[in-house]
C-alpha cells in the first residue's frame, strides 16, 4: 500500500521539526521516486545513482526551508528538477574536459589568421537559426537524441544539420582567410 | 575526413548511445561526429584525443573547432547560467507557481524580462522551457505510482520482521548515507581506538558496518576488516584511508581524490563505486562505476586504470597486474551485495531467483531493460523488486508466492 499524502505531510513535517528518523524514512519514501525520474529523463545510466544521491543531500539540507508540509511534492519536484539541469551544465564544463581541450589547443601549431578570427561574429551570423538553436541546445547539455525531440526532428536530421553548419561556418572562414591573406598580399 | 572528424570536436561532437557500456570510438567521420564528448566516459574521450593528437591535420582543425564553438558559448552559456531561474520561469509559466517559495517569486519577478527578451532572440530557451515542463509532468507521473510498498511507519517497522521471525536488514542504499549526515557526529559505533590523531574502526570475521562519512560517501566494511584515517574536522571527508581485509567505496564525486591504501597498494578515485579486498598475499580491486587508478603503494605514479566492470591485483613488491573483466554481480558476493550497473532485467531476476529461491519473472517486454543500483543480499526480495520496478515505471506481481515484474496498464 502507498504513503498516503496525509503521511507523506506527517513525515514531512516532522522532518522540518529535525526529527532525523523521520526525515530518514521521507528520504526513502522519495528516493526510488527521484530514481525513477532521472531514469525516465537521462536512461539508466551509472549517473543516476550521483544524480539521486545529490537530490536527496539537497533536499536533506533544505528540508527546513519547507514552509508547509503539504507542499511537499512540490519542494520534491524542484530538488529532482534542480538537480537534473545541474546534470545538464556538468556535460560540458566538467574540469576534465576544460582541461583535456585546453590540452588539445596547446598541442595544436598555432596557425589559425587572426583576420579570420575577428570576422567569426560575421561567420557565426551566417548560421541558420535552426542550426544555431541545435548548437545552442547541445551547448546547454542535451543530447542528439533529446535535442531531435524537443525540435520535432530526428536524429539524424539534427546531426547532419549540424554538420552542414560547421561545413558552412568553415568555408566562410576559409573565404575570409583567403580574402585576409590577399589584403596582406596587396591583391586587393 | 579530418573536417569531419573535427566537426565533432568543435561542437563538443554529436552523440552516443544511451547505454552506460564503454563506446568504441571509430575512425569512420560520421560515427565520431556522433559521439557526444560531453556524454562519454574519461577513457572514451582520452581515446578520441589520442586519436586527434596524433595526427597534425586533426589537431589543427580541432584547436580551429574548438575556437568556433567558444564563440557560440560566448553568447549563449551566460544567458543560460542561473538554471534554476529557467526552472522556477517554466514552472511559473506553466500555471505552477504554487509551487514557488516567497524567495524564489522574488528572485523570478526580479529576472523575468531578462529572460523573455533572451527567450525572444534565441528559439532554444524556449525549447528548454517547454522540455522543462515535460520534466514536471514526467514526475507528477511517476509521483504516485512509485511508492514502493510502503506502509505506515508503525506497520513498516512491523513488516521489518521476517517470517522466521529475524529483523530485516535495511536495504543499503547511499539513502542512508544521507540520512546519516544529520546525525554523523555522534554515529561511530564501532570504534575501536582513538589516538590523538588517528581512527581506527575494526569489524570481526562475519560481520558488516556501514560507515557514513559527511560528504555522503559510505564505506561498507566486511569482516574482518579495519579501517583507519586521520582524525580530521568532523564537518571535511577524509582524504586517504587505510584498509586491512574487505569494503565496498561509495564515494562522492568531489573536487580531491580519495585515496585508499592497503599494504601492497594505492587507489586512488574521484567519486566512484568500488571493492577492494587486501590480505597478506595481494590486494584486488574491483571498480563498478566511476574511475580509479591503482598502484603499488610505493609507487603511485605507476598506476593502471580501471573502467567499470574491471578488476585487477596487486601482490606484494609486484607492479599491479593485467586488467580484467569481471562479472559485477559475482565480483561483489562477498561484500553481501548485488551490484547492478547496466544489468537486464532478465538477469537480475535470474540472481534474485537463485539468491532468494523464489520465482522471480518479468514480462517479456522488460527483459532487456537495464537497471544499475545496489542492493543488500539480506534484503527483502520484495523490496528490491519494487525499487527495480520503481525504476521502470512498472509493478510487482505477487501470485502465490511467484514475483513478477510487468508493465502498469494505464
Amino acid at each position: 500500500m502507498p504513503l498516503q499524502s496525509e503521511q507523506i505531510t506527517a513525515l514531512a513535517e516532522q522532518a522540518m521539526s529535525g526529527d532525523a528518523q523521520a526525515l530518514c524514512e521521507l528520504l526513502e519514501w522519495l528516493e526510488p521516486v527521484h530514481r525513477g525520474f532521472f531514469v525516465k529523463r537521462i536512461g539508466p545510466r551509472s549517473e543516476v545513482d550521483d544524480l539521486v544521491q545529490n537530490s536527496m543531500i539537497r533536499v536533506s539540507q533544505s528540508i527546513s526551508d519547507l514552509r508547509e508540509p503539504s507542499r511537499f511534492r512540490g519542494f520534491a519536484l524542484k530538488a529532482a528538477l534542480f538537480e537534473l539541469h545541474d546534470f545538464y551544465r556538468g556535460r560540458y564544463s566538467a574540469k576534465e574536459i576544460v582541461d583535456e581541450e585546453a590540452g588539445l589547443r596547446e598541442r595544436a601549431p598555432a596557425s589559425f589568421d587572426e583576420a579570420a578570427a575577428l570576422d567569426l561574429e560575421r561567420a557565426l551570423a551566417e548560421l541558420s537559426p535552426h542550426a544555431r538553436r541545435i548548437i545552442e541546445l547541445r551547448e546547454y547539455g542535451y543530447r542528439y537524441a533529446e535535442i531531435a525531440a524537443m525540435v520535432d526532428s530526428t536524429e539524424a536530421a539534427v546531426k547532419m544539420q549540424v554538420r552542414r553548419a560547421f561545413e558552412k561556418l568553415r568555408e566562410i572562414l576559409v573565404c575570409l582567410c583567403i580574402f585576409a591573406l590577399l589584403l596582406l598580399l596587396g591583391r586587393f | 575526413m579530418p573536417l569531419h572528424f573535427c566537426a565533432t570536436v568543435t561542437f563538443g561532437s554529436v552523440l552516443t548511445a544511451l547505454s552506460d557500456t564503454p563506446q568504441k570510438v571509430m575512425r569512420d567521420p560520421l560515427n565520431i561526429l556522433t559521439n557526444d564528448i560531453g556524454w562519454m566516459t574519461a577513457r572514451e574521450r582520452r581515446r578520441l584525443y589520442d586519436e586527434i593528437s596524433g595526427d597534425h591535420v586533426q589537431l589543427r582543425e580541432s584547436a580551429r573547432l574548438l575556437f568556433v564553438r567558444d564563440a557560440v558559448r560566448a553568447e549563449w552559456l551566460p544567458l543560460v547560467e542561473d538554471r534554476e531561474l529557467i526552472v522556477l520561469f517554466a514552472l511559473d509559466s506553466s500555471g505552477q507557481s504554487e509551487l514557488l517559495t516567497d524567495e524564489e517569486r522574488s528572485r523570478l519577478d526580479d529576472r523575468r524580462h531578462y529572460l523573455v527578451e533572451a527567450m525572444s532572440e534565441h528559439p532554444a530557451l524556449n525549447d528548454i522551457v517547454e522540455r522543462i515542463v515535460e520534466d514536471a509532468r514526467e514526475f507528477e507521473r511517476l509521483w504516485p505510482r512509485t511508492s514502493p510498498g510502503s506502509a505506515p511507519r508503525e506497520d513498516r517497522r512491523e513488516a521489518r520482521r521476517g517470517r522466521d521471525g529475524r529483523a530485516m536488514a535495511r536495504t543499503a542504499w547511499r539513502l542512508t548515507a544521507v540520512a546519516a549526515i544529520a546525525v554523523f557526529a555522534s554515529v561511530m559505533i564501532f570504534v575501536t581506538q582513538r589516538e590523538a590523531s588517528r581512527v581506527t574502526l575494526a569489524v570481526d570475521e562475519g560481520q558488516i558496518r556501514q560507515v557514513n562519512l559527511i560528504d555522503g560517501s559510505s564505506i561498507r566494511l566486511v569482516g574482518p576488516a579495519s579501517l583507519s584515517y586521520r582524525s580530521i574536522d568532523v564537518q571535511e571527508r577524509p582524504g586517504r584511508v587505510s584498509l586491512e581485509g574487505g569494503a565496498y567505496f561509495d564515494v562522492v564525486s568531489g573536487s580531491d581524490p580519495f585515496v585508499v591504501e592497503t599494504r601492497d597498494a594505492r587507489v586512488a578515485v574521484l567519486g566512484t563505486n568500488f571493492g577492494v579486498r587486501a590480505d597478506d598475499r595481494e590486494t584486488t580491486v574491483i571498480l563498478a562505476s566511476g574511475m580509479l587508478a591503482v598502484s603499488r603503494r610505493d609507487r603511485p605514479s605507476e598506476g593502471v586504470e580501471l573502467g567499470p566492470g574491471e578488476s585487477c591485483t596487486v601482490r606484494a613488491g609486484a607492479a599491479p597486474s593485467r586488467v580484467t573483466p569481471v562479472d559485477l554481480v559475482d565480483a561483489f558476493a562477498w561484500a553481501e551485495l548485488f551490484v547492478f550497473r547496466g544489468t537486464s532485467i532478465a538477469e537480475i531476476a535470474d540472481n534474485l531467483s537463485q539468491h532468494y529461491d523464489v520465482v522471480v519473472e518479468f514480462e517479456p517486454a522488460l527483459a532487456d531493460q537495464k537497471i544499475s543500483g545496489t542492493f543488500e543480499r539480506s534484503g527483502d526480495v520484495r523490496e528490491i523488486l519494487g525499487v527495480v520496478a520503481s525504476s521502470l515505471g512498472a509493478q510487482v506481481v505477487d501470485s502465490e508466492g511467484r514475483l513478477r515484474l510487468t508493465s502498469i496498464s494505464d
